[in-house]
This record gives structure tokens, sequence and C-alpha cells, in this order.
């Protein structure tokens, strides 16, 4: 894949006395990734964003959008933003209109997009995020977390083809995370590139594809999280820990004196490697959104008395509320957890996450386990 | 939650919310001036009893205790000022009651009497009826509505920006408050009054770094320098500007037949003994 963005020796300050914020920074980011930027405060993610988006225009060096330099005219400028879409890490800041309907459709608005399509827009924005029900109320009278959503679904309602986020899951309360989380895999699934700051490591380990990690204004190390958590000196020196499934790895595969290698980044991928490797199996329901209920019934029918029930996506999890779930969040992992313990289980889940739930079954065969994936159409 | 607010959800909630801004604007205005124009108590009654039908259907009578004092905030001072108007006559009119009352020299004629009960009325009929507007009128639909008037586009965004921003700085001020209170920021006067200034300080200076970044995050989401607006309020028809000039002049005709129709002084001489 080629970049969609590459920062060549960038410097940034925010007036010429003060001290740069990126000082000879470099990075590419690969089309279609899904890219976690690590870093501790102050280390210049946001800044690093900002100057992405053409909202700074360095002092030295070049952004390159789709292989071109930016193009700071208001034209070109215009060009990029329609593309690229910023959730920032305080939604008050990001937000100028006093309905969540008009806010989400402030971007496509100054985008001059027709309003029967803006209409179509709000809608999905809102139902992505799970704020539907609030789509007439006043922004003042919702919570932290609510605003956040919005925040995302202004975003989304642009359909960019960059998606950055500035710390999305600060603030959010555990569940509202896995929904965000469940989000940007969305968001990957359909092409869409991923940038992700957080301080949330073990977020940032399980979703990443790969991680670029900034200390003061530099960048100091782009690859994998394997490679970055391995030199504990570095992960000291930036302000970091490592995520507690690396850690556990590596305490545990020394214990019995095993490589680190795989290196498992979820309970499912844990537990095949070090407990049993038991083949249960996981029916996979891909849930259309009109005929979610109708299916629930007869899938776990299917599936047989005692099959844990997992769910996957926000529709389907809206689709299914009222019906009896065991796992409400992150469903995958916990269905293929059952599947390793030698248990079967029922996982429901919206259809676009087909080729997520392959790819972690796949992966799962690394880790010695080979569960049995049955469709239920 | 603070008056502003709840005048906020009141208008966004409110039955009369889909209704032109500019055609209530002008019906409100149409209102009061005919009530200026004449001297008959009766048209200040009929526009205030006008103010608080509208503002019943608007609200479905369920107006804020918090705005509801604050109403009745305004009728005192209303009560106080039209008092005053009423015991400071012409000297070389006759008295109705002439006396001291605390510093005041009081001197209350049959005119000032009359007066200060039209003034008191029109004051009333102008808070019940520039209430049903604003009750049911969020600014951005009046900003949008005077951008339609060819109002200067800028000053329109402020207007936008400046009733968006006042709602962030007045929860970061409360936030204030409340931090110093938890560490004891009243206990006692001097320290109260510390403590006030520190929040207006720091809210200010929060208001200057919150610009700041909205101006980057307004970069981020395409602002071309015009505030869209989705959900357009309906525009004003000629149905509105021929109701307004309609019960107007019916107002005003009412106005001056009724001038002598109601004596206050008639009708509070038994119970004064005048």
């Amino acid at each position: 894949m080629s970049n969609i963005f590459e920062m060549d020796n960038v410097t940034f300050a925010h007036h010429p006395t003060m001290p740069n914020v990126l000082d000879g920074f470099s990075i590419a980011v690969e089309e279609g990734s899904r890219t976690a930027i690590l870093g501790a405060n102050g280390a210049g993610k946001t800044t690093m964003f900002y100057t992405l988006a053409g909202v700074y225009k360095p002092q030295s060096g070049e952004v390159l959008f789709r292989g071109e330099p930016l193009d700071y005219s208001r034209d070109g400028l215009t060009r990029v933003r329609s593309e690229v879409a910023v959730v920032l890490q305080n939604p008050d800041e990001q937000m100028f209109c006093s309905l969540v309907e008009e806010d989400v459709a402030f971007g496509p608005l100054n985008l001059g997009i027709d309003r029967d399509e803006i209409e179509t827009r709000i809608d999905k924005a809102l139902r992505d995020v799970r704020m539907t029900e609030y789509r007439r109320s006043p922004l003042q009278q919702l919570s932290g977390g609510q605003r956040k959503r919005v925040a995302i679904a202004g975003a989304l309602a642009v359909n960019p083809s960059v998606m950055i986020m500035d710390e999305p899951t600060a603030g959010l309360d555990p569940q509202a995370s896995m929904e965000v989380l469940e989000l940007a895999e969305k968001l990957h699934l359909q092409g869409v590139t991923v940038l992700i700051s957080t301080h949330d490591i073990d977020l940032a380990y399980t979703w990443a594809d790969s991680v670029n990690v900034l200390r003061n204004g530099k960048k100091v190390f782009s690859g994998t999280s394997e490679e970055f958590y391995s030199n504990q000196e570095e992960v000291h020196l930036c302000g970091l820990l490592s995520p507690s499934t690396f850690n556990m790895n590596r305490e545990i595969s020394a214990l019995r004196g095993v490589p680190e290698s795989p290196y498992p980044h979820n309970v499912s991928e844990f537990l095949s490697k070090f407990g049993k490797a038991g083949a249960g199996r996981v029916f996979c329901v891909a849930c259309p959104e009109d005929r979610v209920c109708d299916i629930y019934d007869e899938a776990v029918r299917e599936a047989g008395s005692g099959a844990r029930i997992g769910v996957y996506g926000s529709d389907t999890r809206y689709g299914l509320s009222g019906k009896k779930i065991d796992y409400y969040f992150d469903g995958i992992d916990s269905c293929f957890t059952e599947a390793v313990l030698g248990r079967d289980s029922v996982l429901f889940y919206d259809p676009v996450y087909d080729p997520l739930i392959k790819e972690r079954a796949g992966a799962l065969k690394e880790f010695g386990s080979d569960i049995v994936l049955e469709e239920v159409r | 939650m603070s008056e502003q607010l709840e005048m906020d959800e009141l208008a966004y909630s409110s039955r009369m919310v889909d209704w032109a801004p500019l055609g209530k604007l002008f019906f409100v205005l149409c209102l009061l001036i005919v009530g200026l124009l004449t001297n008959s108590i009766l048209v200040p009654l009929i526009t205030f009893s006008v103010g608080i039908a509208l503002m019943a259907y608007s609200t479905n009578m369920r107006i804020p205790l918090i705005l509801s004092l604050a109403i009745a905030e305004a009728i005192v001072i209303m009560i106080i000022g039209s008092g005053m108007i009423s015991i400071m006559g012409d000297t070389d009119d006759p008295a109705l009651w002439e006396g001291q009352l605390l510093w005041f020299n009081v001197h209350m004629t049959d005119a000032s009497f009359q007066k200060a009960w039209l003034i008191f009325f029109r004051a009333i009929a102008g808070v019940t009826l520039m209430l049903s507007f604003a009750s049911s009128t969020p600014i951005p639909h009046l900003a949008h509505a005077v951008r339609s008037i060819k109002c200067p586009v800028e000053i329109c965004e402020l207007i936008v920006l400046i009733y968006r921003y006042s709602f962030l700085l007045l929860e970061r001020f409360l936030i204030m408050l409340d931090a110093a209170q938890c560490r004891l920021g009243y206990n006692g006067a001097m320290t109260a009054v510390k403590s006030y200034g520190g929040a207006m300080a720091g809210t200010f200076i929060f208001s200057m770094e919150l610009a700041e970044k909205s101006e980057a995050a307004l970069a981020c989401r395409n602002y071309q320098g015009y505030f869209p607006i989705y959900r357009m309020p309906s525009p004003m028809s000629w149905k509105w500007i021929a109701v307004g000039l309609g019960l107007s002049v019916l107002l005003y005709l009412i106005g001056t037949e009724t001038a002598d129709w109601i004596d206050m002084t008639a009708l509070f001489a038994p119970v004064l003994g005048w």
C-alpha cells in the first residue's frame, strides 16, 4: 500500500521565540492502516495531527498528502480537509452549534454537500455512535461522553478517507471506549485510514497495526508494538508503560521457558498460547439491520442450550437490546475464548465485521487453536 | 442549571420554535409600540394578556421555577419604579397624598398616579411579550433571521459564537466556583471575594485559550467564514405582517376610544380614602 500521509523532517514552533513542538519530525502513514500514536503529555501528538490537517504550517520540512505537498491555499486546504477528519480530545472545542444534528451537519454543510445527502449522513453517523435519540437535543444538556460521541459523529459525517482521533477514549466509560474501538475497526474495514493517539496502551496494543512513538517533538520509534515494548528503557524514557498482556506474556514465557513470540494481543490468544487449546464452535451470525431479532431465536436454538452469546457492533447490540446476551462488548474475543476453552458460543455481529472475525480466527491458529467458525444464515 | 441554560432548553422545546423568528419579532414589536402610542391602560392590559397567552402556549405552562422567580423579580422592580413615579407628581397639582416617606418628599397627584399605572402595565406587557419571544426563539434562529434581513454577516456570526461560548465559559465559571468551595474558598467574606475574583480571572484566561483552540478546531471542520444552519427556521411570510399591523391598528383604535375608560384613581379612592 502507498503512504497517504508523509511528514519529512518537519519543524514547527507556535512562535519563533518558543521551543520547537515538532523537531525534525518524520513519519509515514500507510493508506488503510490502523496507526497508534503514542507519547507522554506534551510530546507533540496533537501538534502533529494539526500539522497533518494543514492547520499548522511547518517552519521547515514538508507534509505530503497522497504523495503531493500540502497546498496551503484555501482551496487546497478544503480539498485535504474534505478527506481528513479530526476528532479533538476535548469535544467542547470543536462544537459550534447548539443542537446535536446541527453540529453533525456543520462539516458537510461547510463542504457544500447536498442537504438530502447530509440528512442521510447525519442519520448514519448518529446511529454509528448510538446517539440517534439525542438528534434534536441541545449540546449543553449532554454529558461529556455523549458530547464526545457527537464529535465523532461530526467527523464521520464528512465521510473521510483519513480519520484522526486525538485521545478518543479519554473521559469515556469503559463500554463507550469499547464502542469507539469497534467504530475504529469498522472504519478501518471500510478502507478508512485511522490514526489514534492514546494513553490507553492496552487499547493501542490490542488494536493497532503499527505504533509511532513521540518524545519531545521527535519520532523515536516506528514499527510493531512488540518491537517497541521489548525495549523497556525506551518505553520508560517515553513516559509510557508496557501493556499488561505484553508483560504477562513475557513473564509466563520466561517461567515456562518458551519463546515470547508469537505475542498474544487478547485473552483468547493468550489462553491459546498458555492454556488448553480446545475446539469449541463459534456460531457466527452476521445480522442484517432489519432482521436482527428474527435471526436471534433461530441461531440460539441451533447452537443449543448452554452456548454463551456475544455481540460485536453497535447496530446488532442495539437491535438485540432486551435479548439475553452474555458478552455485550468485545464479543469476538469473548466467544473465541469460549471456543478455546472447548465450549460453544454464538456471536452476533454487524456484517461489516466479517473480515475481522476471519482475521482473528486465522491469528488464533498461530497460537495453536483451530476454532470452528460455523456461519448461520 | 443557570437561567441561560434554562432559557435555551425552553426555546428548543417550545411549541413555537418552528414559527418564523422574524415574524415573531415583528409581531411582538408591533404590540410593544402600539402600547406606547396609546394612553389607554386597556391596551397594555390586552398586550399583557396576549404575551401571557403566547408564553403559556409556547411553554405549555411549564415555566421553570428559576425563570418564574426572575419574572417576579422584574415585576417587583417595576412596582418600585412605578411607585417612585407615582409619588413624584407635579407640585402645582393638587395632591392625593402628601408627606414624607423615608427620605422622599411625597407628592402623589391624580396624573402621576395614572401615569405610574400606565407605565407599570406597559412594562409588564413588554416583559411578557419579550419573554414569549425569547422562550420560543433559540439565538441561532434569531441570528439567521437577522442575517436574512441583510445584517452584516460578521455581526451575525459573532452573535452565534458569543452565544455558543457563553455556555462553555459559564460552565467553566461554575466548575471553578465549585472547586473553590471544595477548597474552603468561601471561608470568610474576604476569602469568598478572592475566590470569585479568581474564578472570574480564570474564566477570562480560559476564554483566550478557548479562542485559540477554537480557531484550529474550526479549521479542522472546514469553516468557510460562515456558520451554516442545517434546519432553517421558517421565513417570515406576509401573514405575519398582516396580523401584526392589523392587530396594531385595532389596538390603536381601541386605545384612542378607551383612553379615559379606566380611572385608576377612582378605582383606588374607596380603598385609600381619596
